[in-house]
């Protein structure tokens, strides 16, 4: 084992130092004082840096004998495959631990040095530092699991990108909560979960060498081949969320509006400039061609397509469940307050203060918010209705004077614009600008801003919540995408309206048609949960927007059948290759699971030339010369 | 004797590509075996079947008495390999890389080991990437006989090296041989050497062998001759007749256990010059040059019908 | 004790090493007594397999050449080979017709040849001669 670790030297020391120096400059690129005191949201760089690393350390301790041209004077050894597996593991975890010490270590010591306020450290920022470093050990699982299969350069590369690509993205949507944000314990467990996965592949594949001409035994299929299905099933899912969403984008384009003209509502197409062509119930063009200067009065659309699509597909940093207000104020300096009610104060001259309630400093209540106001910093408590006002030059915070007949609701901010909000532009004495973001204190009542330490009432400044998108004439359409149904409030002045949407021109039939296509491509299992699954508000990519909450079984259907004969056409290749039974039963009933992207791998890899017999008959060729020497049994 | 490594009609593709059609060779004890055969013909191929870094589609192989494809720690420690281009840890020293052998091979001898290190002058500091090529064999095949193998497997190890390095090289081998008596079975180009320390040779064509013989026996079997035909006398065929070559005036002839009366024949209708053994090297140029497309490792049937009729020896 | 081979030869190396000791015993640079190097400094002097040696010692040792003393080496006997009198009577006219031939092309008359031949008898220190066997 010594020696083993020894020939891993390299690579075990270079990727320390690469890792390391990766990881400290993105811990740092978020602020040293905002990641060791504040504590932040959301470590996106440190993120990104711990994956790829993680991948760049996998595929290095996988492949490092490989690209030396030392692998096959490496089996010579008299050490058992496993070993070796156990050796570049050793390896890979003293990585990792270099990584999660060392990195925060360097980092702090860079902010101890080189910034104010490390006096100020919580240790809580460490452990959640700890956190963002778990993607770096089911990337490195996953790259070096991928990267000991033997097969070729390409396949692997297929196979590490469905792993990772299904399954970070996969981590992320179970990890994440109703407030959208992530849970630390499943986004943890997720990904030790992954990693378990990809180590037992790469265990799977231990004494199995790349050989294009004999196919992979069924143990190793099953194990490296059977998640890899699933995670090309899932990036498949999520990919085709785009062309569908973009053909259901268009077919609300092509649909027809209800305008009301007058008294009246029709169907109609927007010919524009201002110009409307009345469709039958049909959507057939009539001659009809409303306009507003017509004499048909305000002619208005009153639909418009409010589509319920799945997630966008991407891979993104975390965001923990933690609320850090921070802002800055220009000559004043900048202000944090984190999530306890810790409070500080940073100024290049000054360095850092730490600033609470009255002379003892007290912290603030928990939830409460601080924002700019004025020429200070305001800080709100929204369970003790309280307002305190910094004091710069006792640096702490003093309480200020509340209307008797008010409840503060909350710290908010409006941007006025010149010409628009001129009566607000004169009565807060704004300058010579065009426009202005005017931070204000809203109350129940009234909204306040700062005068000097008094609280003034400016009428109207909160007027902007209001307008409301409910009070839109318009009726928003969000049930199903593709089939609605629209119908005229009874209140409204005009007569009664009804249509059914449904495609019914040739153009509206090619883009749900569209839409269609990519939901018969999904693998049927993520249809068939899909299906079963309610409709909510934010689905994950991988779901179909047209089968979500119950709707269009025999859609559901139709896939399945579509992958059914992809799996019987999969199953008739191999076995004309000559595949055995059990390579046949594997790859069908994946096809049958997850579609088309199964039947595509398949393809990819099982090759003619791993199942070719070319077994030449006996009797075997004998040298023209030999020296026949009589041979004694074997030595056992 | 008993049998240290066997293939058996093993057969092996490279895609379309046939390497081996039916290789099958013995090895004894203490013998020492030379696979020669032209570039591409399959040497490289069946030395890593052997050691179980490829598979065959058909046959069998055995080495040590085991199955190449499950050869656990233990045997694999009585086996000593040299790669085709002496692959070390080019991140290494000479010193890095004996501490490595000697954790990753029980039996290591260390003085064994120092001795031989001076002796060819490499010190435990060099860097292998700054070793030459000569050196770099020498330390592997220092490395693989370290730990007092059983058998020597070695791909081409003198490819590349001056003829000072190749005779070092013989050096090290037949120190290793008077030693410990192992036994080795490499393959080579350079048939000077092979002359020297084989006991048998295998001449590999077209994925098969085309000569398996001691190399006493090949040089009483085989005769060269040439001969002038009289005129209209057309040159022999026959199993006896390895190569026809034309030249002037006449034919070189390339004769397999010549009985007198062929030669009787020839030299009635010609005139005969006096049947030589060639040299090594004449023969695997007969057997395997470019002029001889046709000649092919025959059916086993053939064989043992001439042996039978007292081919064999 | 002078032994040479020439590993391109068509002779089996082994039967050159056999012929360079039975050549130094005729020529006298090898006395009875005198010990044969050992198996492994005359496989690396001459690099030849060292199973090459010792075939060749064993072939001399049942020609009666050389005897092995356990541990010791291998020691010259100072006898002639113990070679059958066919084999030896055939060997000698092998070596004769070739001695014959090459003097014909040389342009030497038999007189010549007879006094060369005399010539080199002289050189070589011929035991008593022992019964036929």
């Amino acid at each position: 084992m010594k020696a083993l670790r020894r020939k891993d030297g390299l690579w075990v020391l270079g990727l320390h130092t690469g890792g390391i120096v990766a990881a400290t400059v993105a811990i740092l690129s978020a602020g040293g004082f905002e990641t060791f005191v504040v504590g932040i949201q959301r470590q996106e760089p440190l993120f990104h840096a711990a994956w790829s690393s993680g991948l760049v350390l996998g595929a290095v301790a996988a492949c490092f004998d490989e690209v030396l041209g030392t692998r096959e004077y490496l089996r010579q050894r008299a050490v058992a495959p496993r070993d070796l597996l156990l050796a570049r593991l050793q390896g890979i975890g003293s990585v990792l631990l270099g990584w999660l010490v060392l990195a925060p270590l360097c980092a702090w010591l860079w902010f101890a040095a080189f910034d104010d306020g490390w006096q100020f450290t919580s240790l809580g920022s460490l452990g959640r530092l700890a956190v963002g470093f778990v993607p770096a050990l089911s990337s490195a699982a996953i790259g070096f699991a991928a990267a000991s299969l033997p097969t070729s350069w390409w396949r692997r590369l297929v196979i590490a990108a469905a792993w990772w690509l299904a399954g970070v993205p996969l981590v992320d949507d179970l990890s994440r909560t109703a407030s959208l944000t992530h849970a630390v314990g499943w986004f943890v467990l997720g990904h030790v979960a992954l990693a378990v996965l990809a180590l037992a592949v790469a265990f799977a594949a231990v004494g199995h060498d790349a050989d294009a001409d004999r196919p992979w035994p069924q143990r190793l299929r099953c194990w490296a081949l059977g998640p890899t299905v699933v995670g090309l099933g899932l990036v498949v899912a999520a990919l085709l969320r785009e062309p569908q969403a973009a053909s259901l984008s268009g077919l609300h384009r092509i649909y027809p509006q209800v305008v009301r003209h007058g008294e009246r509502l029709d169907l109609a197409r927007w010919e524009g400039e201002g110009a409307w062509r009345v469709v039958t119930a049909e959507h057939a063009a009539t001659a009809t061609v409303l306009k507003r200067d017509d004499g048909h009065g305000d002619v208005r659309g009153t639909w418009r397509s409010q589509l319920q699509l799945p997630d966008q597909y991407e891979i993104e940093a975390p965001r923990w469940a933690q609320r850090v207000r921070r802002t800055a104020w220009g000559v004043l300096g900048t202000f944090y307050l984190s999530d306890d009610g810790r409070a500080w104060w940073r100024h290049w001259r000054t360095g850092v203060v730490q600033f609470g309630k009255g002379e003892a400093n007290d912290p603030f209540e928990v939830g409460a918010s601080l924002a700019g106001l004025g020429d200070t910093v305001v800080v709100h408590e929204p369970a003790a209705n309280r307002l305190w006002r910094l004091d710069p030059d006792r640096r702490h915070c003093v309480p200020l004077a509340l209307p008797a007949d008010d409840r503060i609701e909350q710290l908010d901010s409006r941007w006025l614009r010149q010409g628009q909000d001129d009566e607000l532009w004169t009565r807060l004495g704004i300058g010579d600008v065009s426009s202005e973001l005017v931070p204000f204190v809203r109350g129940a009542v009234r909204s306040y801003v700062l005068r000097g330490d008094q609280l003034v009432a400016i009428p109207g400044l909160g007027d902007d919540r209001g307008a409301a998108p409910d009070d839109d004439p318009m009726q928003r359409v969000p049930a199903d995408p593709i089939t609605f149904s629209f119908a005229s409030s009874p209140d409204a002045a005009a007569a009664p309206f009804r249509h059914e949407f449904t495609p019914r021109t040739a153009l509206e039939r090619a883009a749900a048609g569209g839409a269609l296509t990519c939901s018969l491509l999904r693998p049927p299992l993520l249809q068939g949960i899909a299906h079963l699954r309610p409709l909510e508000r934010r689905p994950a990519c991988w779901f179909d927007v047209l089968v979500l909450g119950g709707r269009r079984a025999w859609l559901v259907l139709a896939g399945g059948a579509f992958a059914a004969l992809l799996a019987w056409r999969t199953a008739r290749r191999l076995r004309r290759l000559g595949a055995p039974r059990p390579t046949i039963a594997f790859w069908s009933t994946a096809t049958v699971l997850f579609g088309p992207a199964a039947a595509v791998l398949a393809v990819v890899c099982e090759r003619p030339r791993a199942y070719a017999d070319r077994a030449l008959p006996g009797p075997f060729p004998a040298p023209r010369i030999t020296t026949v020497t009589r041979i004694e049994e074997p030595v056992a | 004797m008993t049998v240290i490594l066997e293939f058996d009609g093993v057969q092996r593709w490279f895609g379309e590509q046939r390497v081996l059609r039916g290789l099958s060779l013995r090895v004894e004890q203490g013998q020492v075996y030379a696979l020669l055969g032209r570039n591409g013909a399959g040497k490289t191929t069946a030395l890593r079947l052997l050691l179980g870094f490829l598979q065959p589609h058909r046959g069998t192989v055995r080495v040590l008495g085991h199955d190449p494809r499950d050869l656990g720690p233990a045997v694999r420690a009585r086996i000593g390999y040299v790669g085709e281009d002496h692959r070390l840890y080019p991140t290494m020293s000479v010193g890095d890389a004996i501490a490595f052998e000697a954790g990753t091979r029980p039996g290591f001898r260390r003085t064994f080991v120092d001795r031989a290190l001076e002796r060819c002058g490499l010190r435990p500091a060099q860097r292998i990437p700054r070793l030459s090529r000569g050196q770099r064999a020498q330390l592997s095949l220092i490395l693989a006989v370290a730990s007092n193998p059983e058998l020597l497997v070695c791909d081409d190890p003198a490819l590349g090296l001056d003829v000072v390095m190749r005779r070092e090289l013989l050096d090290a081998l037949i120190d290793l041989l008077a030693d410990t008596g192992c036994s080795v079975l490499f393959s080579s180009h350079f048939l000077g050497d092979v002359e020297r320390i084989a006991d048998r040779i295998g001449i590999l064509h077209d994925g098969a062998l085309l000569v398996d013989a001691t190399l006493d026996d090949l040089k009483q079997r085989v005769a060269r001759c040439t001969w002038v035909p009289a005129h209209g006398a057309v040159p022999p065929t026959g199993p006896h007749v390895l190569r026809v070559a034309p030249r002037r005036g006449g034919h070189d002839l390339t004769l397999l256990d010549a009985p007198p009366a062929l030669l009787d024949d020839l030299r009635r209708r010609g005139e005969l010059s006096p049947p030589v053994p060639p040299s090594l090297e004449d023969l695997f140029l007969d057997l395997t040059g470019p002029d001889r497309p046709g000649l092919l490792a025959e059916p086993i049937g053939e064989l043992a019908a001439r042996s039978g009729a007292g081919g064999g020896r | 004790m002078i032994i040479r081979i020439d590993p391109t030869a068509a002779e089996p190396l082994f039967e050159q090493v056999v012929f360079a000791v039975k050549t130094a015993v005729a020529r006298g640079t090898a006395k009875a007594g005198d010990r044969l190097p050992s198996v492994r400094e005359l496989a690396r002097e001459l690099a030849i397999n060292p199973n090459t040696v010792v075939r060749a010692y064993e072939a001399l040792e049942r020609d009666g050449v050389i005897v092995r003393r356990q541990g010791a080496g291998c020691f010259l006997t100072g006898r002639g080979s113990d070679l059958a009198g066919s084999e030896r009577r055939k060997q000698l006219q092998d070596l004769m017709r070739r001695t014959v031939t090459e003097a014909f092309h040389l342009g030497f008359q038999p007189e010549d040849l007879r006094k060369a031949l005399d010539q080199n008898l002289d050189q070589v220190q011929f035991p008593e001669p022992r019964s036929q066997s």
